[in-house]
């Protein structure tokens, strides 16, 4: 572009600002004449000047953060190093030099602690923050005040945020109910005395170096402040300054309680069970909509989760925090419940696991054992029988008797598919066994009785020319009543007991 | 170590009379003391509650030249020579946190790192640097407008008076200069 272009641009730019801001691009349209690289320069440019935030109007200094540097002291902390920076202001790693302890040092923005109200809840908050004794809670140390300037000295948690921990995929559930066990003790600790987080994300939860869970920023955080450009998220992970991780009522702009920490909660245990945010969207303004209106998808329905995270799910992201669960123990109560239902799920399906591997088998794997011969067992009878009755047929020319070796035929057929379906769920799929065996179970017993009652007739219609076999006929007939009727339930129930009721 | 007051208000009116020599020694005092003072002002050692960054222009003013009184023209060419002092101070220092942090430094917590690109508080003077460069070698008025109002802290009026034109025009050249710079920035 050539300087006396730009004169132009300047003309216009002003001539154009004079006009009403509805005229501006007809104006323009007008007075380009057509120059379309011209035109397209200044609507640009107006667009610009249409976003009025504070762009440069802080002069340099002012505006940028505090700067400390290695050596300087703030109360008794001294600067080691800056770990990272953000919209809330400036993280350093200190050392307490009475104590000789390492410290996290957030130096808060400027404009944070510009509103004197927010200045006051961060300052009371921090008081009872400091209060929270939880090996699940990045503990508060001390809030500094310096020449009008306030500083947050915390636990240094060394490690591994969540965030990196999502990126290497989901979690399996077991994996994920302990982590949100571990999570959901910090915030029960908390909301006991009245501290909530507002800001719960994968990035302020750190595994340190012994593996222990720790919640940052708690009851120091502030709700993330919008960011709302019409731009696609095009880097996965970069969802801070977006909406991603807030509640409905946090979004409406209303009081928050507790129950705003149970909804970020759930929009975590989500992702970390998915592997994807619930209600991530193209911009932030779609994400936006979809916290306030759509409801997430179950996620048995495209994971392999069981059930039980479902239910958790749903109670934790009603729009509505009324619909929420009540307490934050009560959720910890579903996760433990729902960690001892799929462990003990989990534990059976390794010892069948195992048991195929090792011979050498225990009590519970016999179990297991039994069950499986008893299924293998029925399905070479139900071959033996239509083999048997296949190989009779000549013999006679009755309508009725062919009838019956169809019916046998049949059943045999029918439940032999349900008893190797059950057979393969048990072994690669041992979650659904459960609900699997209680929706066969019906069916099996009624086509097993079929089949029953179809040998005894076939015996009847032998019973003239072919007594030996007839009797044959009967005596299995009668053997696998007793066989279906008493066996079965006690394998069964060998195999896996306890048995499963609905709570 | 510092020149005396005399030294530098007779390098500051040889300065605006355009001699070249004097201006290359008097800028790098000048940068030397706001450096100074800024780093003083950033570690909050001062026992002012706030120091704007125009108060700290005017304080190396007072300490480089105490309380002499300089024709406003030169008056207007040292708070010029503070406005490029202060931006370069504050891009080296950009500069620097910039390479540290590329330099491999292991970061344990990565609390809020990537906040800094989604904030838009926080000016990324580093990009700002370069799009003033791209700014002023199409008009190099818009860009000293933002210099002396950015960098120096000075008020519409004041700046009007150092660039000798009227607050009007450096109203729009403001207007104009922070539209483009921040197309220039998001793109």
């Amino acid at each position: 572009m050539k300087s006396n272009q730009f004169e132009r641009i300047k003309e216009l730019f002003q001539a154009a600002l004079e006009q009403k801001p509805a005229d501006r691009e007809a104006f323009l349209d007008q007075a380009c004449q057509g120059d379309e690289v011209l035109f397209q320069e200044l609507v640009s440019l107006l667009a610009e000047h249409e976003k009025d935030d504070n762009f440069l109007e802080i002069p340099s200094l002012e505006s940028e953060p505090s700067t400390l540097e290695a050596g300087d002291l703030i109360g008794v902390y001294r600067i080691e190093r800056e770990l990272g920076r953000g919209g809330m202001g400036v993280v350093y790693l200190a050392e307490d030099t009475r104590l000789h302890r390492r410290v996290a040092l957030k130096a808060l923005a400027p404009h944070i602690v510009a509103d004197p109200k927010q200045k006051e809840r961060l300052r009371s908050e921090a008081r009872i923050a400091a209060s929270l004794s939880h090996p699940a809670i990045a503990t508060v140390y001390a809030l500094e005040e310096s020449e009008g300037h306030l500083y947050i000295a915390s636990e240094y948690v060394e490690g591994e945020n969540l965030r990196s921990e999502l990126q290497q995929g989901p979690l399996s559930p077991d994996a994920l109910l302990d982590l949100a066990i571990e999570v959901v003790q910090g915030l029960v600790a908390a909301h006991a005395e009245g501290v909530i987080h507002r800001d719960l994300k994968p990035e302020n939860i750190m595994r340190n170096k012994k593996g222990q869970l720790k919640i940052l920023d708690f009851g120091v955080a502030i709700a993330p402040e919008m960011d709302l450009r019409e731009e696609p998220l095009t880097e996965p992970g970069t969802l801070l300054g977006t909406p991603s991780y807030m509640a409905p009522e946090q979004l409406k702009g209303k009081t928050v309680d507790f129950r705003c920490d149970i909804f970020t909660f759930g929009i975590l245990f989500y992702e970390l069970a998915s592997g994807s945010n619930p209600f991530r969207g193209e911009t932030p303004i779609s994400t936006i909509a979809k916290i306030l209106e759509s409801e997430p998808v179950p996620l048995s329905q495209f994971t392999t989760s069981p059930v039980q995270l479902d239910r958790i799910v749903e109670r934790c992201l009603p729009k509505d925090p009324e619909q929420r669960y009540p307490s934050t123990p009560t959720l910890l109560e579903d996760l433990e419940r729902a960690r001892t239902e799929i462990k003990s799920d989990l534990s059976e399906d390794k010892t069948a696991v195992q048991h195929s591997r090792d011979k050498s088998s225990s009590q519970p794997s016999l179990h297991s054992l039994w069950w499986v011969i008893h299924q293998v067992l029925v399905l070479a009878l139900y071959g033996s029988m239509v083999w048997a009755l296949w190989q009779v047929k000549e013999w006679t020319s009755d309508v009725w008797t062919l009838l019956v070796f169809f019916g046998v035929f049949g059943c045999a057929a029918v439940n032999g598919t349900l008893r190797t379906h059950l057979l393969f769920t048990a072994r690669f799929n041992s979650i659904f066994i459960h609900s699997e065996l209680g929706r066969a179970a019906p069916w099996l017993r009624r086509i097993d009785g079929l089949f029953a009652a179809l040998l005894l007739l076939g015996a009847f219609a032998l019973a003239f020319d072919h007594q030996f076999l007839a009797a044959f006929l009967a005596g299995i007939a009668m053997g696998y009543v007793v066989v279906f009727l008493i066996v079965e339930p006690a394998t069964t129930r060998a195999r896996f007991s306890p048995p499963k009721e609905p709570r | 170590m510092r020149p005396s007051p005399e030294v530098i208000t007779s390098l500051v009116e040889r300065a605006t009379a355009g001699e070249e020599q004097a201006l290359s020694e008097l800028l790098p005092v000048v940068y030397q003391e706001l450096r100074k003072l800024s780093r003083k002002y950033m570690r909050r050692e001062s026992n002012r509650q706030t120091l704007q960054t125009t108060a700290l222009v005017h304080e190396a003013y007072l300490r480089l030249l105490g309380d002499r009184k300089l024709q406003w023209k030169d008056r207007a060419h040292f708070l010029a020579i503070a406005a490029r002092s202060m931006r370069q101070i504050l891009v080296e220092r950009a500069r620097a946190r910039h390479a540290q942090k590329r330099g491999g430094v292991q970061r344990a917590v990565t609390l809020e790192d990537k906040m800094l690109r989604q904030d838009q508080k926080v000016v990324d003077l580093l990009v700002l640097d370069e799009a003033l460069k791209a700014l002023a070698a199409l008009d190099p008025k818009q860009a000293e407008v933002v210099e002396l109002r950015f960098f120096a802290g000075l008020t519409v009026e004041e700046t009007a008076e150092v660039m000798g034109i009227s607050p009007a025009t450096v109203k729009r050249c403001w207007t104009l200069s922070k539209a483009w710079l921040r197309r220039e920035m998001s793109s």
